[in-house]
């Protein structure tokens, strides 16, 4: 008898277990397309060129390169006392350990400046400035301010969207080169003073090993990780429209979201420079 | 035709006329106070493309609501809707004319936040404020970006007589040094203005 009714109820239940995949594809499908179209929307109005001739837009450019940039300085110089340092410290330890001095220049390209450093700042931009960044724009369409600035001709992407992306991907940039400068500065000091290594033969090491592909595989991880995630943080804010409610949900999604994609795209150049 | 149009629109059971507006008329649209928010949004903000609103007629081509240009022309002040909460009272005044790369001078900012009366608060955030002051960046901004027509929602009712007077005579030095249209949009039928209104206009049941 009960076998006969689970047999009856199981293609209920197979149905119902399909139709919540067909939805959750669906929904999938649709917020990737309306991303790439969010996205797309403003690698357009970027290319056209015109945000530069407009002051307004300029200004508001400033103030989050003076947000983003320069108010993480300290934060950043930090970090390179304390990750920067140890990591580059635990580099030559090892290297010295094994007796390959030579190592130290290859482990300081392939890690630090390939994979932590761009990681590094990616994460800490997302915590300080990206979740600032999502909160003010739902603010913006929650308070129905977009809506004023359509209203004064002003076009939302060019002068919302935009200027906080390339600020996102200037400062991302500039940060990056500034932590590994710090960090390499520090640790020169720090192991000439403690007798491990004279700082010639450190520099030496490290420049011996450094090379222009390393450079650019850290300005193209830089540029693809701070554009997307700040687009997610973007794409996120702008859709809290009339609900305050939804505003820690989409900031959730937004940072969540943006740190997957960080560490998809990370693993997808990783498995590609292999 | 130079001006402001609209096709006869409906929305909730109420119709607003066709109706055809040149740039220096006064226009007074008495629409009542429940449904008055959702018809500008409809008026102003269409969820689509397809919904009848107005349109701009500039030089012998149409502009709809969604098209930039018409913005550049139309001006808008809304209840509570004027000012960018992140920005000083300066940046907002001067937003419309920055962003529009249109030619002002210091001068002509200093003579304007005398004229507004806002001498003294200029630089403080805009944050949360009253209505009148929305709607006096908002005619500061008119002063330094002139728009060929202004369209009004009546801010008056939540205004000391005072404040409603000094509304008014600011309305009134600015349609005159901006030789802009005024649309008007109140919920009361009748409105103590110093402007003669040449259309008068309510919503009529379907």
């Amino acid at each position: 008898m009960y076998h006969m009714s689970f047999l009856r109820r199981w293609p209920t239940r197979i149905n119902r277990q399909a139709e919540r995949c067909g939805q959750l594809t669906l929904w999938m499908i649709n917020g990737i397309i309306a991303f790439a179209l969010f996205l797309r929307h403003i690698l357009n109005v970027s290319i056209r060129f015109r945000w530069l001739t407009r002051p307004a837009v300029i200004h508001v450019l400033i103030r989050q390169i003076y947000f983003t940039g320069i108010q993480s300085l300290p934060w950043v110089m930090f970090l390179s006392l304390t990750v920067g340092l140890l990591s580059i410290y635990s580099l030559v330890s090892f290297a010295q350990h094994i007796e390959n001095l030579s190592l130290i220049g290859q482990l300081f390209r392939h890690l630090f400046i390939v994979e932590i450093t761009p990681l590094l700042i990616s994460i800490f931009l997302l915590a300080r400035s990206g979740v600032a960044l999502i909160t003010e724009i739902g603010h913006i369409h929650l308070r129905r301010e977009h809506l004023l600035l359509r209203s004064l001709g002003i076009d939302i992407t060019e002068y919302l969207y935009l200027p906080r992306m390339i600020a996102f991907m200037s400062c991302h940039l500039v940060l990056c080169f500034v932590f590994i400068t710090l960090s390499i500065w520090l640790s020169t000091v720090f192991m000439a003073w403690n007798g491990d290594m004279s700082s010639f033969r450190f520099l030496s090491e490290l420049r011996r090993d450094s090379s222009f592909e390393a450079l650019m595989t850290l300005m193209f991880k830089s540029c693809c990780f701070s554009m997307l995630s700040c687009a997610i943080l973007l794409y996120h804010g702008s859709r809290m429209i009339s609900n305050p409610n939804l505003m820690p949900i989409h900031t959730t999604y937004g940072v969540l979201g943006s740190l997957m994609m960080i560490i998809t795209i990370d693993v997808f150049i990783g498995v590609l420079l292999w | 035709m130079n001006g402001l149009s609209w096709p006869s629109i409906k929305l909730n059971h109420w119709v607003l006329k066709h109706t055809q507006l040149s740039w220096h008329d006064h226009c007074f649209i008495h629409i009542p106070e429940s449904i008055q928010k959702s018809w500008l949004q409809h008026l102003f903000f269409p969820t689509t493309h397809t919904q009848p609103t107005l349109i701009l007629h500039l030089q012998q081509q149409t502009y709809g609501v969604h098209h930039p240009v018409f913005w550049q022309h139309i001006k808008v002040i809304m209840c509570h809707d004027g000012l960018l909460a992140n920005l000083t009272l300066y940046d907002n005044l001067l937003l419309p004319a920055l962003y529009h790369q249109h030619p002002i001078s210091n001068k002509q900012v200093k003579e304007v936040i005398t004229l507004l009366d806002l001498t003294e608060q200029i630089h403080q955030q805009a944050a949360e404020r009253d209505n009148e002051l929305h709607a006096r960046i908002a005619l500061g901004q008119c002063l330094l970006y002139p728009p060929k027509m202004i369209v009004i929602q009546d801010i008056c009712t939540s205004l000391s007589p005072k404040n409603k007077h000094c509304f008014y005579d600011l309305l009134h030095i600015v349609l005159q040094r901006t030789g802009a249209g005024l649309c008007y949009i109140s919920s009361s039928e009748h409105v103590s203005f110093p402007v003669h209104f040449s259309h008068q206009l309510r919503l009529e049941p379907v």
